[in-house]
């Protein structure tokens, strides 16, 4: 039993890689934790219903533009927002991005309203039996193979590509990137953005694994965890944060009580935050005077 | 007070109402403590949660202990959900009349005098430890922990007690919420209250005693203010918002957050007293003078 717990729980698993990148893009590039995750998220799964369910755009498509939608808003908080905020204390940006939220929560229920609905699957529901009672669902398969598709494909675009260097840049130090000809607002409205898209592709793919609902931005501050165990600045920390956090909850769920599973993230983050604030693979914050 | 003396950040203070309100449920509902006593005891206990809780603050800072703090806000509602559905079950503690001796508080009049009462010795609190070493203590820590600590001031110790100061009063608000509602339940204590009370601070402005109480009347005004804005507009219009109103609250609610941190973080008691200057300044309205004056 226990193998198929940790078989399934794989699936969550993916969905929070997608979410932890969301925080850790941001971070990387602004040094500022982005608390409207799980609206982006939100966003991402009620324009991805509208579009498939009701107008019928095939699949694919449909996940590309809701995955666009999220990253426009997502660069357009930068712009309005963050931006103006640069250099304030960091408290009133993490606040202002509740903020951000609250608006985007109470506009979402405005135009869609606050009940839940299922979406239609995308792909035909075959099962695939593993050894030890596992079974994994094609639907499983796809959420999966998106989520490692656009980790890496991020994760090949912050290494490889010319913006992906400037954004580590600036993350560096904003003043000297600037200074070397970088426009720091573009890579960062531009870090925004890809948060936004990974977000968006996560709140698809949650809506799949539950339900269309308000309640998916609760899925956000979840998010946080994986990528504070792997380490706030560290990409690859979000793999292991992601699968560890998935499989504790999983099986807290179910020998704890599903209570004390959706609690128990937050157990191990406090945990890890007396020990190793910065995570596994983070890279530890040297003070000066 | 934390947030804005200490300068510690804390996202928990839905859950330390939480931990006074259900303390109130417990002595108060359950064993039949009186009034003042329950009132006592929701401060001394949550205090000591919140030394518990602030330990983390030791080593976080900054965004981290903002974290911290979410976390242990999801934990400790968790604890009182269990204890909640161990002892009463899923519709919560119903409360008893608060009573002082003889003389119960029952009527609205009543229970604002005796809010207005404890929020006046609150904030005799807050104005009055500034002034003592301890105040000056967490002014060091807000400004450079490090510094602070060089020049002896021992960091961790007053981290803690602002954390239970704090704790303590936010109990026992929540005590007094408690009794005022007349139910206590798990889920009035959400993320959303706690943001709230981070906003009401914010629109009245960071780090003033007279802000966070312009923030208060603000914040909880808008939800009566709007439904009479509605009513002013052509009906067909109205009909078609009043659905929306809790909504349109929020949005409003949001984006003055958001507005107040773009272009005035210091909130409505800047504004005041900028419209002051002006009026003492009235024909003159040049910088110069106003520095004069000051």
């Amino acid at each position: 039993v226990t193998f198929s717990i940790f078989v399934s729980s794989l699936v969550l698993a993916g969905v929070y890689l997608l979410v932890s990148l969301g925080w850790i893009i941001v971070y990387r590039a602004t040094k500022v934790l982005n608390f409207a995750v799980g609206e982006y998220i939100l966003l991402g799964a009620v324009v991805y219903g509208t579009m498939y369910d009701a107008w019928h755009v095939p699949a694919p498509l449909a996940l590309l533009l809701s995955a666009l939608v999220t990253a426009f808003i997502a660069a357009l908080t930068y712009d309005t927002v963050m931006r103006p905020l640069s250099g304030r204390p960091v408290f009133s940006q993490v606040i202002v991005t509740f903020g951000v939220g609250i608006v985007m929560t109470s506009v979402i229920a405005m135009i869609w309203g606050n009940q839940d609905t299922a979406l239609v699957p995308a792909v035909k529901n075959k099962v695939f039996h593993l050894p030890d009672g596992a079974i994994l669902t094609s639907l499983d398969l796809v959420i999966m193979a998106l989520a490692v598709g656009v980790f890496l494909a991020l994760l090949a675009y912050l290494r490889w590509s010319r913006s992906g260097r400037q954004m580590r840049a600036a993350a560096e130090l904003p003043l000297l990137a600037s200074q070397s000809g970088i426009n720091i607002n573009r890579v960062f409205r531009q870090a925004w953005a890809i948060s936004g898209f990974a977000l968006g592709i996560a709140g698809v793919g949650y809506a799949y694994l539950t339900l269309v609902s308000p309640s998916l931005s609760d899925l956000g501050l979840v998010g946080i965890v994986p990528a504070l165990i792997g380490g706030l600045d560290s990409v690859k920390g979000a793999i292991v944060g992601s699968i560890a956090i998935a499989a504790i909850e999983s099986y807290a769920g179910i020998y704890l009580g599903s209570g004390l599973g959706s609690v128990a993230p937050y157990f191990v983050i406090l945990i890890v935050l007396i020990i190793r604030p910065y995570g596994l693979f983070g890279v530890r914050e040297v003070r000066r005077v | 007070m934390l947030t804005g003396v200490a300068g510690q950040i804390s996202l928990g203070n839905a859950a330390f109402m939480g931990v006074g309100a259900c303390v109130a449920g417990v002595f108060g509902a359950q064993l039949h403590w009186p009034f003042l006593a329950v009132i006592a005891s929701a401060a001394v206990i949550s205090g000591i949660v919140g030394a518990v809780a602030g330990t983390p603050a030791l080593r976080l800072r900054g965004l981290y202990l903002i974290i911290a703090t979410l976390a242990l806000q999801y934990i400790i509602v968790w604890g009182i959900q269990s204890i909640q559905s161990s002892t009463v079950g899923v519709a919560g503690w119903i409360l008893p009349v608060a009573s002082v001796g003889s003389w119960s508080i029952t009527s609205p009049i009543t229970w604002y005098l005796v809010l207005l009462v404890f929020a006046a010795a609150v904030t005799m609190i807050h104005v009055n430890i500034g002034r003592t070493r301890i105040g000056r203590a967490w002014s060091a820590i807000r400004e450079k922990d490090i510094a602070a600590e060089i020049l002896g001031v021992p960091v961790g110790r007053y981290k803690i007690n602002a954390f239970v100061l704090t704790s303590a009063l936010i109990g026992m608000q929540g005590a007094l919420l408690a009794y005022f509602v007349g139910v206590v339940s798990y889920d009035m204590f959400t993320l959303s209250i706690a943001i709230t009370y981070v906003a009401m601070i914010i629109i009245g402005g960071l780090g003033s005693y007279v802000g966070a109480i312009y923030g208060a009347i603000f914040v909880t005004g808008l939800p009566y203010v709007l439904p009479s804005v509605f009513g002013s507009l052509p009906s067909a219009i109205a009909v078609h918002l009043q659905n929306q109103v809790f909504n349109i609250e929020g949005v409003v609610y949001g984006l003055l957050i958001i507005v107040f941190l773009v272009f005035e973080p210091k909130g409505i008691a800047e504004l005041t007293r900028r419209a002051r200057r002006y009026f003492v300044l009235w024909p003159f309205s040049r910088e110069r003078l106003a520095e004069e004056v000051e």
